[in-house]
């Protein structure tokens, strides 16, 4: 820590103070004058005696004018290493330090970013990749080729035990053409290459060749990216604090008017209380309340004229899952009256307040237009809530309803093994599905476990049914959910369905963006009137931020990526 | 006594194994390990396995806990699976905010309940002492979590003498760190300060009733005399067990109390490192705990040596 302050400071400019001298709230206050307004790189001035209230905050001291953001963030970061994580709050502190080869424009097209161009070879398994010159990683090393090649090499090592590694798919070769161009070749042509590993900062940032060979498997814990921002200081489970990068020059799709960011500093703060992280908001000791706010606090947040909120469909689908090859639910009708007898509406407008949108289909609302068949699936196979067509599924397969309502046949009971982890919203959700399979006759045993334990307890299949959110980064994720070779294993359904898995194959390796979306659009058709799982909402995510802060957006595509780079405070 | 207390430092090494032992073994026997937690629901089995081999986690148990001992045994508690941070030196750093709110929570609470015990004795049955036997039940039950929040509401929103979050080291900035530490300090101290008044009361009443008090009266000593100098000093012996008691109650109640003062302590680190089943963490972090306690323990019999000569015998 104390060398990464150093160099920190060493890099700051002529009013830079000495990194021991712990600001003193009386001393912050004043300003320290320096002459431009802009004050680029000038250390965060200590205006309120809580940022001096702060172990190890002693850092850099009182610069003039520094403009400070603060953000109350939930949970600490894991690892600033895009390769090895993909907690929530690491992955887009990941998508400020380190930048992506391309973006995605608001067309849907492939943008510039740290390639200038590219080309896949004519049977598309090669990809030739051009780099921008003159690009510097935050220590001072020079993007090239090489950085490239080290960083696929490592994401590849298995050592590294990347977890999304596969995206990559099967690499034959990665090597430096030239000192400015790269190429990467495929056994066979992989779709998730240009739609996902190219174009996603905070999963498959690029890293530096220098401290790849320097830190190895501790990157993640002095990042060197060649992002807008960089650490400057990491106070374990406490506070993370970046700083602009002021050499920072990609125009690209992400970061609209491009250049380097206009706030000097964000201090990501760790406020695991939900109670505190409003109180924090409201008082103004954080001017952005980022994500997982409680339905009953946002909605005194949205009455408060001071305060703004961003809303940005989420890449999270909640969904229940039902395992077919277990009695019951291998029974179709069964699983196709649960489909019927779920009232969505009535589970995002009751259940969490209103932040999401019914789902119909897996792929969630933000790749609408890719491969995003809401409205499609809505009308076929058209599973909508109706009690009446659930019951009717069930009477036709043979299922009778007793004097009480419970169903049989052939002397066995309608009742499924639903298992729940035990946190919320899951926990609340699976008591209202539950509720509402009793409408139809379907009789439900729940079962909530610890939530690290819960994915774990699925891997065996003794459930019949169970709930929770899938990421679907990219839409090539239905092949961990739904494809035969994932059992057992991310294919909890159990679905197996040799036409299923041919298409998914045929998506993963169809480059040509219209032809891969048609492919998931009926695949979804398909799976969805199987209906081995019903999503249930597609989330959405709420971003809290004050007035005085301005341009506040989000990427377009990626929910996890506010767009730090525009802000300005007023 | 002298002896006892040698004896413990002798088994202190046995003692320690048998923590790491239960602690090594616990750990494994909850369901789900490192690689699922870290890598996620999506994972796949061979990825999952891959981690479990490059985390050595594929190893016979017996190999594992015989390489585990042997890196503790030079100091090395590992590294964190989940971030890659050296135990021994996390353990440190998250060590140090929870020992400043657990010994401030600890003076406040000793102090005002032996000011209130000693008071609630000497007043026996008057309204004072009947106020405090009614208080203190109330006390007790109010969950520590509530009350946290509760006095962050008042007195970090509704009235900011204290601040929301952010607890600096009173080694580093004295008056602020001792301001933020106040509020925790108070809602991990008052279910304890609460047991301790009853006790007090309970130990002190005890001791005026005792035949040398009545004689130490006849023979005109006065009242400041007896209660301060005779009295306390024997009525304290009994609540120095239930002191030590509190340490370990503090360890326990600060993984409650941190998060919601967004404190970047023991408990946090504990609590975490249980969820993402980081074994490295959970196992270092508890065996230092351990360590710290059974010093603890230590110390509380030197100090009966020291205030009770009956035990020197």
């Amino acid at each position: 820590m104390a060398t990464l302050l150093l160099s920190a400071c060493g890099q700051a400019p002529a009013p830079a103070p000495k990194p021991t001298e712990a600001p003193k709230p009386a001393e912050a206050a004043k300003p320290a004058a320096p002459a431009a307004t802009t004050a680029p790189a000038a250390p965060a001035a200590a205006a309120k005696p809580t940022e001096a209230a702060k172990p190890a905050a002693a850092a850099p001291a009182a610069g003039g004018g520094a403009k400070v953001l603060k953000v109350a963030i939930p949970r600490d970061a894991d690892r600033l290493d895009p390769q090895r994580t993909t907690i929530g709050v690491s992955v887009f502190l990941n998508s400020m330090l380190y930048d992506s080869l391309m973006s995605i424009d608001k067309s849907g097209k492939l943008a510039p970013q740290l390639a200038t161009s590219w080309q896949p070879s004519d049977d598309q398994r090669t990809w030739t990749i051009k780099l921008a010159e003159g690009v510097k990683f935050h220590d001072g090393s020079t993007f090239d080729a090489e950085s490239v090649v080290k960083s696929w090499q490592r994401m590849l090592a298995a050592e590294t035990t990347a977890p999304l590694k596969f995206a990559l798919g099967d690499v034959q070769e990665v090597k430096a053409v030239d000192k400015q161009t790269f190429s990467l070749t495929t056994a066979k042509p992989q779709a998730t290459l240009p739609n996902f590993v190219f174009v996603y900062p905070g999963l498959f940032g690029i890293l530096s060749a220098a401290a790849i060979d320097k830190n190895g498997l501790d990157y993640g814990q002095k990042p060197i990216g060649t992002g807008p921002f960089k650490l400057v200081e990491w106070v374990n489970g406490n506070s993370i604090t970046l700083e602009r990068n002021p050499d920072y020059n990609l125009k690209t799709a992400y970061y609209g008017s491009g250049g380097p960011p206009k706030v000097d500093r964000i201090v990501f703060q760790v406020l695991p209380e939900a109670q505190v992280r409003l109180d924090a908001f409201q008082k103004g000791d954080v001017q952005v309340y980022l994500r997982d706010i409680p339905g009953k606090d946002l909605a005194k947040i949205q009455q408060a004229s001071q305060f703004k909120t961003l809303t940005v469909p989420s890449i999270a689908t909640f969904y229940l899952g039902l395992n077919v090859e277990k009695d019951v639910t291998s029974d179709p009708a069964v699983r196709k009256a649960l489909a019927y007898a779920m009232d969505r509406e009535a589970i995002v407008q009751q259940v969490i307040d209103g932040q999401g949108t019914s789902a119909y289909g897996y792929l969630p609302k933000v790749y609408e237009g890719r491969g995003y068949a809401d409205p499609q699936l809505q009308q076929k196979p058209g599973y909508t809530f109706s009690v009446a067509k659930a019951k009717q599924a069930l009477e036709e397969a043979g299922w009778k309803a007793d004097a009480s309502g419970n169903r049989s046949k052939n002397g066995q009971k309608l009742t499924l093994d639903y298992w729940a982890a035990n946190i919320l919203p899951d926990k609340a959700i699976a008591e209202a599905v539950q509720a509402m399979a009793r409408d139809v006759g379907i009789d439900v045993q729940l079962q909530t476990f610890e939530s690290s334990a819960f994915w774990n307890s699925l891997k065996e299949g003794k459930m019949n049914a169970w709930s929770g959110t899938g990421l679907i980064f990219e839409p090539d994720m239905l092949t961990y959910q739904f494809h035969s070779k994932s059992i057992p294993g991310t294919n909890r359904y159990r679905y197996n369905k040799p036409q299923v898995d041919q298409m998914l194959d045929e998506a993963r390796s169809t480059v040509d963006l219209p032809k891969r979306d048609a492919i998931y659009k009926s695949v979804q058709e398909i799976i969805m009137t199987d209906a081995p799982g019903i999503p249930l909402y597609s989330q959405i995510r709420v971003d809290a931020y004050a007035g005085t802060v301005q341009g506040f957006n989000n990427h377009h595509l990626f929910d996890e990526y506010p767009l730090w780079n525009e802000l300005t405070m007023g | 006594m002298a002896q006892a207390a040698l004896q413990r430092a002798v088994s202190l090494p046995a003692t320690l194994l048998g923590v790491l032992l239960l602690v090594f073994v616990l750990v494994r026997l909850v369901p789900g390990g490192p690689a699922e937690a870290m890598l996620g629901p999506m994972a796949t089995t061979s990825q999952i396995e891959e981690a479990n081999h490059q985390l050595g986690l594929d190893q016979p148990l017996l190999v594992q806990f015989g390489l585990y001992l042997q890196r503790v045994a030079q100091g090395d508690f590992g590294t964190s699976i989940r971030t890659g941070r050296p135990v021994g030196g996390l353990f440190l750093e998250r060590a140090a905010p929870t020992v400043q709110f657990i010994v401030v929570s600890m003076l406040l609470s000793v102090s005002v309940a032996v000011v209130l015990g000693v008071a609630a004795a000497i007043y026996a049955g008057s309204w004072f002492d009947r106020l405090i036997q009614t208080a203190t039940p109330l006390l007790v039950s109010m969950p520590n979590f509530w009350l946290a929040l509760l006095l962050l509401l008042a007195f970090a929103v509704f009235i900011p003498v204290f601040p929301l979050f952010g607890m600096p080291l009173i080694t580093q900035s004295p008056l602020e760190g001792l301001r933020a530490t106040i509020l925790p300090a108070v809602a991990l101290g008052c279910f304890y300060s609460a047991v301790l008044v009853r006790g007090v009361r309970a130990s002190m009443g005890d001791v005026l009733a005792q035949p040398y008090v009545r004689t130490a009266r006849a023979f005109g000593l006065g009242q400041t005399r007896i209660y301060f100098g005779y009295a306390l000093k024997d009525a304290l012996i009994p609540i120095i067990t239930l002191v030590s008691l509190q340490v370990r109650y503090s360890i326990g109640a600060a993984a409650v109390i941190e998060p919601i003062f967004a404190i970047p302590g023991l408990g946090r680190l504990m609590v975490d490192g249980i969820l993402q089943r980081d074994y490295p963490v959970i196992q270092g972090t508890l065996a230092l705990i351990a360590l710290a306690l059974i010093l603890v323990n230590w110390l509380v019999d030197l100090l009966y040596l020291v205030l009770d000569p009956r035990t020197r015998t």
